[in-house]
């Protein structure tokens, strides 16, 4: 799924989980990145990959705790 | 019971019998014995026989991911490995990158591995489902093309730890990696492949709960923006530990080379090996732990020439600049040199000096090609690889080395070991006579020998000056009366002293899972930590408690190497940083004392910074075992008996 207000740069992601950690934290009630609603592709292993879940509401939570900048929030 | 922070679970994997069960995680002892350095040696205290043999069935592997892992605690990736090593020692290793934050979200806080598989094994743990599984297909396959074929079979949302051709064989100076590029070194890997276990997957849904959410979040968040706000920040992720190139060169002026005979000028360094000729040179693409807001690994890509497009993985890019100086080797050839390191999973720690002592006895004819098999020792790409593939599958002279330095000095004998730069049978990786601060001293002290452990106040930096030492020791929460010892008014700090504080916020780090590395550890003091144990796990730690956690867990670790025999006898520091120069272009560098007081650093210099570590730790001074009384104001009652019976036996 498109997300409307994030805005990804796959290369720019290191992989560190971040956005899943607090995106399931706000969503599930627990650290569990593999239920976000944000998927990262293991840069490590060789491939790129952000996409997000049918469920994201696009609250924006992911681009504050990104290091990196792949994902950023698009200006308004 | 629910549990916060903790997963709150230990599996036991028992690979002679194939039985595996779990425990709930008791929370009185575990927050005693806190995570991935406290109870990991509580466990291995409880669990490893004193003087078993390494290798053998006997041998118990315990790996623990600390209360912090898996959620977003900046820096919060470490995962510890504690086993009898082949060095002699009980000793923990500490990786990184997600294996850990995964055990968590699988729902483990520890994995306890015993026995010894028939055949070769790998590991499976998906949540709930826990799975020794064949590894004949992977058994002989080097450590990158295993962990890809997991990756392949079990999806790359897992994380891997494989061992290579090296730990396959028992070579001693081995590893096993973590997703590639996470280490457990100092011969961990052997133990592994005494056991037949290839690798392990983990995969994990459970998820970590948290006592106090809005607490947590404000604390943590407060810290992710303190990592992002540092100014220093993106030069960090571009270059890791390269980036205070200009500070470590000028500290110390180049690194050691030719076993620790000759400096390798800084300049000369960064010519070949430095930030310019790796950009020309190297694609590289920075790699995060999990949780990690300012990372230091790369993943690296040739260029051009005979390796374009080789690609391979460095825990730091630092080590190009640290390790084979002497090889003349062109910077692509040093890559693959690495990568060669990696697939066969060899320590490079290790291994290389001790390439460079062998070739030193080449050199002065103490071994010559009747030894070798006909090799001619040199630094030159095709004896290097060749070399590493001896070494790694025990094959001629390569299984003389195979066999680590204790082994390697007793095969070749003939007063060999004078000329060997070594400390309880592994290697530092920093010369001493280029500065002799708090991480040297640990060095000579720890289990595991010198570790370039972050941390550390005086690492890779001369001349700290003495405010700045006050304000780490604040930091660390070194006691006030202890200030007084250490840090006296136009005196300079006592270096032996602030030693144990060092080792103590470390083995806290090490105990909670954060990383050592500058950038993460200085977001964090005392206060920090101990607010965020108690939101996250609801359990009320004062700054105090939890400093000493680290301080217990380091003491039993101590306490599990006395068990081994070991003691003041084998906290020595190498004769060659004693007796000879570190010899530079326009000076000799002989060993001194950090503040360089004196022109020579001697060995009664090196009692008296022994007897004030050993006096300031509580420790007995003549034997350098932890007293009976100091383990009872630790609470470490279990073991103060044992400890009082192995110090009579010195008497």
């Amino acid at each position: 799924m498109d997300n409307s207000r994030v805005e990804v740069d796959e290369e720019k992601c290191a992989g560190c989980l971040m956005c899943q950690l607090r995106c399931s934290f706000a969503f599930t009630g627990a650290f569990n990145p593999l239920e976000a609603y944000i998927y990262i592709e293991p840069p490590i292993t060789g491939v790129r990959g952000i996409s997000f879940s049918d469920e994201c509401n696009e609250c924006g939570l992911c681009t504050r705790v990104c290091a990196y900048g792949a994902l950023r929030l698009k200006s308004e | 019971m629910e549990f916060y922070g903790y997963a709150g679970r230990i599996l036991y994997v028992d690979l002679t019998t194939g039985k595996i069960r779990e425990q709930e995680l008791d929370l009185e002892v575990a927050k005693k014995f806190i995570g991935g350095f406290g109870l990991n040696a509580y466990l291995a205290y409880n669990l490893i026989k004193p003087r078993t043999n390494a290798l053998s069935e006997d041998n118990v592997v315990v790996i623990g991911a600390g209360p912090f892992l898996g959620t977003t605690i900046t820096g919060a990736s470490k995962v510890m490995l504690t086993t009898k090593l082949p060095t002699g020692v009980v000793g923990t290793c500490s990786g990184s990158i997600k294996f850990g934050a995964m055990l968590k979200w699988a729902g483990y806080d520890h994995v306890v591995i015993t026995g010894q598989a028939r055949r070769p094994v790998y590991l499976k743990i998906f949540d709930d489902i826990v799975e020794i599984c064949d590894a004949g297909d992977l058994w002989g396959r080097d450590l990158y093309d295993t962990t890809d074929e997991l990756w392949e079979r079990h999806g790359k949302t897992c994380s891997i730890t494989a061992i290579g051709q090296a730990s396959e064989n028992l070579v001693v100076p081995s590893l096993a990696l973590i997703d590639k590029i996470g280490h457990w070194g100092r011969s961990a890997g052997a133990v592994l492949g005494s056991k037949k276990l290839k690798a392990m997957v983990v995969r994990g849904t459970r998820g970590i709960k948290v006592a106090r959410k809005k607490e947590f979040t404000k604390l943590t968040g407060d810290i992710i923006k303190r990592s992002m706000d540092y100014k220093y920040r993106d030069g960090w992720v571009d270059w890791g530990l390269m980036y205070y190139w200009d500070r470590w060169a000028g500290a110390v002026g180049g690194a050691q080379s030719k076993n620790f005979r000759e400096l390798y000028p800084a300049d000369k360094v960064y010519k070949s090996f430095g930030p310019d000729a790796i950009s020309s040179k190297l694609n590289k693409t920075p790699i995060a732990c999990a949780s990690c807001t300012s990372c230091d690994k790369h993943m690296v890509e040739v260029k051009e020439g005979e390796y374009a497009g080789l690609e391979t993985y460095y825990s730091t890019i630092f080590d190009l600049a640290l390790f084979g100086l002497a090889w003349n080797v062109t910077l692509e050839e040093k890559v693959k040199i690495h990568d060669l390191y990696q697939r066969y999973g060899l320590d490079v720690i290790t291994t290389d000096p001790m390439i460079d002592w062998a070739i030193e006895l080449f050199e002065r004819g103490i071994i010559s090609e009747k030894d070798t098999g006909g090799l001619s020792l040199n630094h030159n790409y095709d004896c290097l690889a060749e070399l590493l593939e001896q070494i790694a599958y025990r094959k001629g002279f390569g299984d003389v080395l195979a066999d680590g330095w204790n082994g390697a000095i007793k095969r070749i004998g003939k007063g060999c070991g004078q000329y060997a730069v070594v400390v309880k049978d592994a290697s530092p990786p920093l010369d001493l006579r280029m500065g002799f601060g708090t991480d040297g001293l640990d060095g000579m002290v720890n289990p595991r020998a010198q570790v370039a452990r972050g941390g550390s106040p005086t690492l890779l930096s001369a001349d700290v000056p003495f405010d700045l030492f006050k304000k780490w020791g604040e930091k660390v929460g070194v006691p006030k009366e202890a200030q007084s010892r250490i840090f006296v008014p136009d005196q300079p700090v006592n270096i032996a002293r602030a030693t144990k504080y060092a080792e103590n916020w470390m083995s806290l780090f090490d105990s909670l899972g954060i990383c050592g590395r500058a950038t993460i550890n200085r977001l964090y003091n005392d206060r920090t930590i101990a607010d965020l144990y108690s939101s996250l796990t609801g359990i009320g730690l004062t700054p105090g408690e939890i400093v000493q956690a680290g301080e217990r867990a380091w003491n039993l670790e101590r306490a599990l190497c006395a068990r081994e025999g070991f003691g003041r006898k084998d906290d020595k520091i190498p004769e060659r940083f004693l007796k000879e120069p570190l010899k530079a272009k326009d000076k000799d560098l002989w060993l001194q004392d950090y503040f360089r007081t004196k022109e020579r650093f001697t060995k009664d210099d090196f009692k008296k910074m022994l007897d004030d570590y050993y006096d300031e730790r509580g420790w007995d001074i003549p034997t350098g075992i932890p007293s009976k009384n100091k383990f009872i104001e630790l609470g470490l009652d279990f073991a103060a008996d044992d400890l009082e019976v192995l110090r009579k036996s010195y008497e």
